[in-house]
């Protein structure tokens, strides 16, 4: 039942995640955005697998949630319509292709040879909100802190980007 | 768990946030008052670092030995700290050219003055990416704050895609890390280090960890957002970026190769060097055409890069204290070129508008030409002695491997080729046609001081360089060979 | 069929991870490089929780949440930048950027 799941979920991230960057029927970043929603979905569900439960909730409401509407509403805003007249260049298509297929192949290849987590058993780790909550406050104590100011510095940013008139 | 610790960063982080808040209460025209107030305040903090901070003797971690406070962290503390307060005042002579929001403009400065302080603290996989992303965010808004300019958006769209994808780098790399050594702190990282040398999994997640900062330092494979950037950024924003943001990345660098990975970066010489030659070439050889005054300096930029890579390929004590010398000698000379820049190329930045400088304003163009003769490596500047100490651990590493041979003529012919473009710009200063804008340029006293005091340190690093070598040979302790 | 095992969750996050490169590499639109971004992010998160189940050790999830954080508010910035570029260029095209030539 498990490996079932697994493997559904992996078919579902990798065929949207390929949908996000080179759908054939439209050119439409929407649709992307779209199918990048349902890669973030699909990807919740293997957490879940992982029993990561919490990351699974955070991944499908801050991710799923607030950044892919962010991206949505932007591209509205934008009105593309031009963009589906631009054709991607054989040439570059062939070659990106080529790069990032020999990538996937020279890691997968180190992923075989280095024999990561043969003989490991999924252990008890349960990501549970209140492990993940005391770790954040004590071990991770201070990258924690050191966010809230790169949240503080995007919204000023963001602030003053996006204003019309500021004096 | 020590807060104490974190008091430079935390007087820095105050300093922002007063600086945003009384932005609130001041009036449109003393907006600039604020950055005389974060100057002043940074200053403050510089000289509470030199006096009485403790001295990083003997090195103090902290948080769960996510933060580390030793020689090493201070020394570039006190780099970020200095280069934060010219930066600053840089920023007060280009209020004219910021249409709004100029106290926020010093806040973020600040802010990124924080990310950098604690990257140079970073103990920890986890720090080094918050540090980064700290840096990397408030850049994003620095680099395209002129929002009327679209050069100064561009620059920023294009930071952002490269910034975002060495991001992901460094994330995947740091991924494989966690992976199989099962902690990110450097000293367990260390500790395992022979077996985990073996790994090729864990060599991967090095090489991307590695590529990731690449990004800052603007070496080769990863440099070719340099020149775009600094010529599309606020100029003043492109001074922190060169000084800055390229000392922040070598500290991570050498963190991560000598405290994290010592026994990896036995095996990675090659590697360096031919990073370090390639950086040098394509610097220098793609420099000799620019008419672009911030596009020379960016692949000028590139090429300081080559060469502060050939300490860190040495892979030996005295090749990490020419890095700190170096980058300490560094952050002056470009202060000093980049207020020039500030003051000089107002509308454009072609090498035209330096025509006639010598008569507009003596005391500007002798500050460029020295700039530019330290940047040469021409006794008795800074410059000079920094590459002279780098070459010399190249050659004593040379005398080990015998490859160390071809990367220190390489790096010979780089500084040659550089006479070129450094000597065309003086060449415009003093032998060129009179340009069309022959008005005397006014220089603020703050501005005027902060010239005399880079000009000095260019001197007394050229000249009586050993207080300063002797704090990088403490400062490198922390790093093992 | 054979149990799944950390080395199928590696698999799955390295081609999401080459994937999100390719869409760097060969998509000309900032907004879809941006989302390709977002891939190689979450490629990262997927090795990290997998490491984390697989080693039982929480701290993979803890970088996670790092990770998501992070991403967020790049995103904020990275859109409102964008969002201010097109206003003045009205492109999202990476061909079209090239004002700054020598």
């Amino acid at each position: 039942m498990q490996a079932c799941l697994f493997y559904l979920f992996a078919a579902l991230t990798l065929l949207c995640g390929v949908l996000v960057i080179a759908n054939p029927f439209t050119r439409n970043p929407v649709t992307s955005a779209m199918f990048l929603v349902l890669t973030i979905v699909s990807l919740a569900g293997l957490f879940v697998l992982l029993h990561a439960f919490f990351l699974a909730a955070v991944q499908i409401l801050v991710y799923a949630g607030a950044v892919m509407v962010l991206f949505l509403f932007v591209i509205m805003l934008l009105d593309l319509k031009e963009e589906e007249r631009r054709k991607i260049k054989a040439g570059a298509g062939v070659l990106g292709l080529a790069a990032a297929g020999g990538i996937a192949l020279l890691m997968i290849a180190v992923i075989r040879q280095s024999n990561a987590g043969v003989g490991l058993k999924p252990a008890s780790a349960e990501g549970s909100t209140l492990d993940l909550g005391k770790r954040l406050f004590t071990d991770y104590a201070l990258p924690f802190e050191l966010i809230s100011l790169v949240l503080l510095v995007a919204m000023i940013g963001t602030v003053l980007l996006s204003k019309k008139d500021l004096k | 768990m020590n807060p104490a610790m974190l008091s430079l960063e935390l007087a820095v982080i105050g300093l922002a946030l007063a600086v945003l808040l009384i932005d609130l209460w001041t009036l449109h025209e003393f907006k600039h008052r604020l950055g005389y107030l974060a100057a002043a305040g940074l200053l403050v903090i510089l000289v509470a670092s030199l006096c009485c901070a403790s001295t990083g003797e003997p090195p103090a971690t902290g948080f769960s030995g996510m933060f580390v406070q030793d020689g090493l962290a201070l020394f570039f503390k006190r780099i970020f700290l200095a280069a934060g307060v010219l930066v600053v005042l840089m920023g007060v002579e280009f209020r004219d050219r910021i249409p709004m929001g100029l106290g926020e403009f010093f806040t973020i400065i600040l802010m990124e003055l924080a990310g950098m302080m604690f990257a140079a603290s970073a103990n920890d996989f986890v720090m080094v990416y918050v540090a980064m992303e700290m840096m990397s965010v408030s850049f994003y808004i620095l680099i395209s704050f002129q929002r009327s300019r679209s050069y100064s958006l561009e620059a920023g769209v294009k930071y952002l895609i490269l910034s975002a994808l060495s991001a992901g780098l460094l994330v995947f790399g740091i991924a494989l890390i966690f992976g199989t050594s099962g902690r990110t702190n450097f000293a367990v990282v260390a500790a395992e280090g022979t077996r985990l040398a073996q790994n090729k999994l864990f060599c991967l997640g090095a090489l991307l960890v590695l590529l990731g900062l690449a990004f800052k330092i603007s070496a080769v494979p990863m440099q070719m957002w340099a020149p775009d950037v600094y010529q599309g950024a606020p100029t003043p924003v492109t001074a922190f970026l060169a000084i800055g943001s390229k000392a922040a990345g070598f500290v991570l660098v050498l963190r991560v190769l000598f405290v994290a990975a010592p026994a990896l970066a036995l095996h990675w010489g090659k590697l360096f060097t031919w990073a370090a030659a390639l950086t040098i070439l394509y610097g220098n050889l793609c420099a000799i055409p620019q008419r672009s005054l911030k596009r020379l300096l960016g692949y000028s930029s590139i090429a300081n890069a080559g060469y502060i890579l050939l300490g860190v390929a040495a892979l030996n004590p005295p090749g990490s204290v020419a890095v700190l010398y170096y980058l300490a000698g560094y952050a002056f000379t470009l202060a000093v070129i980049f207020i020039v820049l500030c003051l000089v190329a107002r509308d454009s930045d072609d090498i035209a508008v330096l025509a006639g400088l010598n008569r507009r304003s003596p005391l500007l163009a002798l500050a460029l030409t020295l700039g530019m003769i330290s940047l040469a490596g021409i006794p008795p500047l800074a410059g000079f002695f920094g590459k002279l100490l780098l070459f010399k651990a190249v050659l004593e590493q040379a005398a080990v491997h015998r490859s160390y041979l071809w990367l220190a003529l390489v790096a010979i012919a780089g500084v040659v080729i550089s006479y070129y473009y450094y000597f065309g710009v003086i060449r415009a200063v003093y032998w060129s046609e009179e340009g069309p804008e022959m008005t005397p340029i006014a220089v603020s006293a703050p501005l005027k001081v902060s010239m005399g005091v880079c000009i000095a340190a260019m001197f007394y690093l050229g000249l009586c360089p050993d207080a300063v070598l002797s704090a990088a040979a403490k400062a490198v302790q922390a790093l093992r060979f | 069929m054979t149990p799944v095992g950390l080395q199928h969750y590696l698999v799955v996050s390295v081609l999401l991870f080459c994937l999100g490169l390719l869409g760097v590499l060969v998509r000309r639109n900032v907004l879809v490089i941006y989302m390709s971004l977002e891939l190689m992010l979450n490629a990262a998160n997927l090795a990290l929780t997998a490491f984390s189940r697989f080693n039982n050790n929480l701290d993979g999830q803890i970088i996670v949440f790092f990770i998501i954080t992070v991403a967020a508010s790049e995103v904020a910035v990275g859109l409102a930048l964008i969002v201010a570029l097109y206003r003045r260029r009205h492109t999202t095209h990476v061909e079209d950027m090239t004002a700054l030539k020598n």
